[in-house]
């Protein structure tokens, strides 16, 4: 019946019952993969994957099938999103991971720059502090700097140096950065990502407050 | 700025523009996109002939009409969400500034009624076990049937029997569950909160004791909210989430609002100008609302001295170009009318009231300053009502119906002192 309603709520509600009341979630992985086969993101299906794998203990080779998934298609967000939860209830977020985890979306930003996905995922693995890795952040301030595309597939890009200049900017009292980084959100809001205007607008705004 | 230059800038985007790399993703993205961009063309084309962006009211007055009469076999899938299609239709309707006859009003009540349980709460339809989603879409549409002195809505409401449905679903961590024995997530506390907030009741902070440290738990790594917590981020999860907060006065525990912000901001489309309800996924005029009803909401959190005061931090024209451009139906024969997620696709009751509501929220934009209305021809039938971004109905429904419930609890509460 699932496979007919792959989107009914009270359906997969009543699988996870199901699996309560037997205290089994051996076969929970593979119907979620069989959903997928059809539809990579179904919201349902993630959602109840992970409550299986968080209420059965059943992490073994959850973070590689995650990543498994980023090689077949990096702009999945729920498999963004599972990697995530998976480190966060199975190692942890130590020092180490944190590391590692720089160096896996590193190695994806150079697959595909224009991934909003894994700009969130860089953001989120240094707890939002963008001056925590500032040799990381000099290096995609180069980049921008020599990037030549007529359209907006730098725009996150843009968005992140222009954001950690900012930072810096509050945390150094750096007039410099901060004179940068309200060029980039001028070029944001005016070419680069217009839609989003009001947006740079006001962060440009709150940052020259500070200038 | 000449008329419509952004959206011919969003089209150069379009042009101009390449993923970096191909998958399963951005060919959806592309094929979406290139419907809409073709739709936007045209218009742009035509220019000399049709100036402005036009909304068909009439013929989605005929559409939404003809879902408060009767409904064909196509809704029996829906037969367990009958007050919400009550909602839907009149809302869609209020928005477009019809008003119903006292008649009409009267048989929508007497069909209310028989979705109430007797243990409080509204179900489905008559019979049905009683569920948050279509209590709080039953009390919506008593909010809008009522406003303006047409009592007899309230008077529907079973109000010590709704309170004990609410506390009956009410989990030990601060959650809700949609019903007996059902899903717990975020939609039941925003549900629980929107009509514990209508009636006015008394003890809300015991009520949702804890609810805000649930919440706060469901922001995920990426700035959004999720139905639950580690969930991935979806529009529908944060505005519900958003929105709870707000009824329950507590915004302040929002874990990180700089985060939710940008990934707000980051759901509306470069080129299509509607929003997605999650990364890469694709545009949908019913986020129209879940995310861009999130904006004025979200709106009180910024830094004031540096908010846009005429403005939400969206892009109301490019959401009006898409809806308005890309998501009306045309039909050639029966009823035309309705909206549709995206072009190609079959239009619905739902995406009508979600497509509408998200323009209504997005046309005027009010703070300590003024008002603001952004629309193609103000005073048109381009513009629509305003709404309450917390409830989704008029702002006078939601004055009326609160004044309703606090007048009801002081003649209650009167009484017992009377009694003692």
């Amino acid at each position: 019946m699932l496979k007919r309603h792959i989107k009914n709520f009270q359906i997969w509600h009543h699988r996870q019952v199901l699996c309560e009341w037997a205290n089994d979630g051996s076969r929970e992985k593979a119907m979620t993969e069989l959903i997928f086969k059809q539809d990579q993101k179904n919201y349902h299906a993630w959602q109840h994957r992970q409550w299986v794998v968080k209420r059965f203990g059943l992490f073994e080779g959850e973070i590689d099938f995650a990543r498994e998934l980023l090689v077949k298609d990096v702009y999945n967000n729920s498999a963004w999103n599972h990697l995530y939860f998976c480190i966060q209830n199975s190692t942890g977020w130590s020092e180490e991971i944190r590391k590692s985890e720089l160096s896996f979306v590193q190695e994806k930003l150079e697959v595909a720059i224009d991934n909003e996905c894994a700009w969130n995922y860089l953001r989120a693995v240094q707890n939002h502090i963008l001056t925590a890795n500032p040799q990381l952040a000099d290096k995609f301030v180069s980049k921008l700097e020599v990037i030549e595309d007529r359209g907006n597939s730098h725009k996150h890009l843009a968005a992140y140096v222009a954001d950690y200049l900012a930072e810096k900017t509050e945390r150094d009292s750096d007039k410099e950065s901060g004179t940068k980084a309200v060029q980039i959100y001028t070029e944001l809001s005016s070419n680069l990502d217009p839609v989003r205007r009001n947006y740079w607008n006001y962060l440009s705004s709150c940052l020259s407050a500070k200038i | 700025m000449a008329k419509h230059d952004r959206l011919k800038a969003r089209l150069a985007i379009h042009d101009n523009t390449v993923p970096n790399v191909f998958t399963t993703s951005t060919e959806s993205q592309s094929a979406t996109e290139g419907k809409v961009v073709r739709l936007f063309q045209e218009f742009v084309d035509k220019l000399e002939i049709q100036t402005e962006l036009r909304l068909d009211v009439r013929k989605h007055i005929s559409y939404a009409s003809k879902g408060l009469s009767s409904l064909g076999p196509a809704y029996e899938s829906l037969d367990a969400s009958r007050p919400w299609i009550v909602y839907w239709t009149t809302h869609a309707l209020d928005l477009l500034d019809v008003v119903l006859s006292d008649d009409k009003k009267t048989e929508i009540c007497e069909f209310l009624e028989l979705c109430q349980s007797k243990n409080g709460g509204f179900g489905g339809g008559p019979l049905q076990m009683p569920h948050l989603a279509t209590t709080y879409a039953a009390m919506n549409a008593i909010a809008i049937l009522g406003s303006g002195g047409f009592e007899r809505a309230y008077q529907i409401v079973n109000v010590k029997k709704l309170e004990e449905f609410l506390y009956s679903v009410k989990n030990t961590d601060g959650s809700f569950a949609m019903h007996v024995n059902g899903e717990t997530d975020t939609r039941a506390i925003y549900c629980a909160a929107s009509v514990a907030t209508m009636l006015q009741l008394e003890d809300k902070d015991k009520l949702f004791d804890k609810t805000d440290e649930y919440l706060a738990k469901c922001q995920s790594w990426d700035g959004g909210f999720g139905p639950n917590p580690g969930a991935e981020s979806h529009g529908g999860f944060t505005y519900t989430s958003l929105a709870a907060l707000a009824l329950l006065n507590k915004t302040s525990a929002i874990p990180n609002v700089s985060s939710l912000v940008r990934w707000l901001c980051n759901r509306q489309k470069s080129v299509e100008g509607g929003f997605d309800g999650r990364a890469n996924k694709l545009v949908d005029s019913c986020y129209n609302f879940w995310q861009g009803g999130s904006f004025p909401i979200v709106h009180g959190l910024l830094d004031q001295d540096h908010a846009p005061k005429d403005s939400w931090l969206c892009d109301s024209r490019a959401l009006m170009d898409y809806t308005f451009l890309a998501c009306q139906v045309r039909q050639k024969n029966s009823v035309a009318g309705g909206f549709a997620d995206r072009p190609g696709s079959h239009r619905d009751y739902y995406h009508t009231c979600y497509a509408l509501s998200g323009v209504a929220a997005l046309q005027h934009v009010y703070n300590r300053h003024g008002q603001t209305t952004i629309c193609p021809e103000p005073e048109s039938e381009n513009c629509l009502s305003m709404i309450n971004p917390l409830h989704n109905v008029r702002p006078i429904a939601v004055i009326d119906i609160y004044d309703y419930f606090s007048a009801q609890l002081e003649i209650e509460k009167e009484l017992r002192i009377s009694q003692s």
